[in-house]
């Protein structure tokens, strides 16, 4: 004889029970949400590069030169960028001089394609072997931190969302 | 959530004091809760005015005379055009319903009732260019789409969309719109609230297969950009339906 008989499969047992089946599924929502969350913040950091006149050099920048990636259900994801996207970032706002010579190619194959006709000209001198260098003024272009402060506000919401939906849906 | 909107007799077509001038909203009426005043007086339809609807508007015409210093004001509730969301339309339809909730139910506080601006977007106007029309203005990303349980055949899933949408405005405008960039962020951010939680454009979005509306504000991000502040908030939106997948 039994005081109590407690189905798990009936009325409120039975909700508590799905609910704790959907809380199993937490850890696999909160790498789906910030995979979403990732490709937000690479869209931003897409646009505010964008915004702030930032060039696309090797003519990757804004397609795979800016990414997310994280494995399907991983815990980490990373933001991918150019080299040069982040050196642009990091230089001193203020500038500083640099030597435009033979060695730095990347800089000089750049100089070849600069605005300044000038440049374009002594660039061209220093490939050519003509002139050993010369001195450029370069100033950093920062936006890594715009894009970042765009989109860390949108995690909160999203993380809400999926939890909602896993929990609570 | 009905709408008043103010207009004069120079609004309308045709010269002070004629007969059968016209009146164009910007948005379609429902005949349901139309009032028209003009000069304080309520209008009754067929014999002081008939009105005719389009996709993109309404069409008023005054019957009696009208004259250019006459104050009209329609008070209507606003019909926005939507689409039924199924397998061949999943982020097409989901994203152009809230592009007409929030196109023919949000005013533009730079311009009046009568007057039209580009100001929603789909993604970062430029605004170096010679054609941007100024801010604010309101970005609806494109739908993201994320499926959870399905049938055993695989035919019927649950559709989760995420709809991003930002408002973005700036404290360097013009005239009295100058030092407004917090006010109208504050405004528009109300409305969009206001009209995605309104319960007959919750009704009409879930009967056309966009259940469970979800709306999530972030915080504000201010950002300097051409020495002028600007505002940014962003509205996280989500729906769910358990739906046909495919045909």
């Amino acid at each position: 004889m039994f005081l109590l008989k407690v189905n798990l499969n009936t009325g409120d047992m039975r909700k508590a029970n799905r609910r704790l089946k959907r809380i199993r599924r937490l850890p696999e929502m909160t790498s789906d949400a910030m995979m979403e969350w990732g490709k937000i913040l690479e869209g931003d950091m897409k646009t505010v590069a964008w915004q702030k006149g930032i060039k696309s050099f090797t003519g990757t920048l804004y397609e795979e030169g800016i990414r997310w990636e994280q494995r399907p259900k991983g815990y980490t994801g990373r933001l991918f960028m150019r080299l040069y996207a982040l050196a642009l970032d990091a230089a001193p706002l203020g500038g500083k001089w640099i030597s435009v010579k033979p060695s730095r190619t990347h800089l000089v194959a750049w100089a070849r394609q600069a605005i300044d006709g000038d440049l374009r000209r002594k660039a061209l001198l220093v490939q050519k072997g003509k002139l050993k260098y010369f001195s450029l003024k370069v100033r950093g272009h920062p936006f890594i931190m715009d894009g970042w402060r765009r989109a860390r506000p949108k995690l909160r919401p999203i993380i809400a969302k999926y939890a909602k939906r896993t929990i609570g849906g | 959530m009905a709408t008043t909107k103010e207009y004069t007799g120079s609004d309308c077509t045709g010269s002070n004091g004629d007969l059968n001038r016209t009146l164009t909203l910007i948005n379609r009426a429902k005949p349901d809760g139309f009032l028209l005043y003009v000069s304080g007086l309520l209008l009754s339809e067929t014999s002081s005015y008939s009105i005719a609807h389009s996709d993109t508007g309404s069409v008023i015409t005054f019957l009696n005379a009208l004259f250019d210093d006459m104050e009209i004001v329609v008070v209507y509730n606003i019909e926005f055009s939507v689409s039924t969301v199924n397998y061949g339309n999943l982020f097409s339809s989901s994203r152009d319903n809230i592009v007409s909730l929030i196109k023919d139910n949000v005013s533009d506080p730079t311009v009046s009732s009568s007057e039209f601006r580009k100001w929603v977007y789909s993604r970062e106007p430029d605004v170096k260019a010679s054609d941007f029309k100024g801010f604010p203005f309101i970005i609806i990303h494109p739908a993201v789409l994320s499926f959870d349980e399905k049938t055993i055949n695989g035919q019927i899933r649950t559709v989760n969309w995420g709809i991003q949408i930002e408002v973005i405005t700036a404290d360097r405008e013009f005239g009295n719109n100058d030092g407004k960039g917090s006010t109208h962020l504050d405004n528009i951010s109300n409305e969009i609230v206001m009209y995605l939680n309104n319960k007959s454009n919750s009704n009409v979005l879930r009967q056309n297969g966009l259940f469970f509306i979800d709306t999530n504000a972030t915080s504000v991000v201010v950002e300097s950009f051409n020495n002028t502040l600007i505002y940014r908030r962003s509205f996280m939106l989500s729906f769910k339906n358990k739906m046909k997948v495919y045909a």
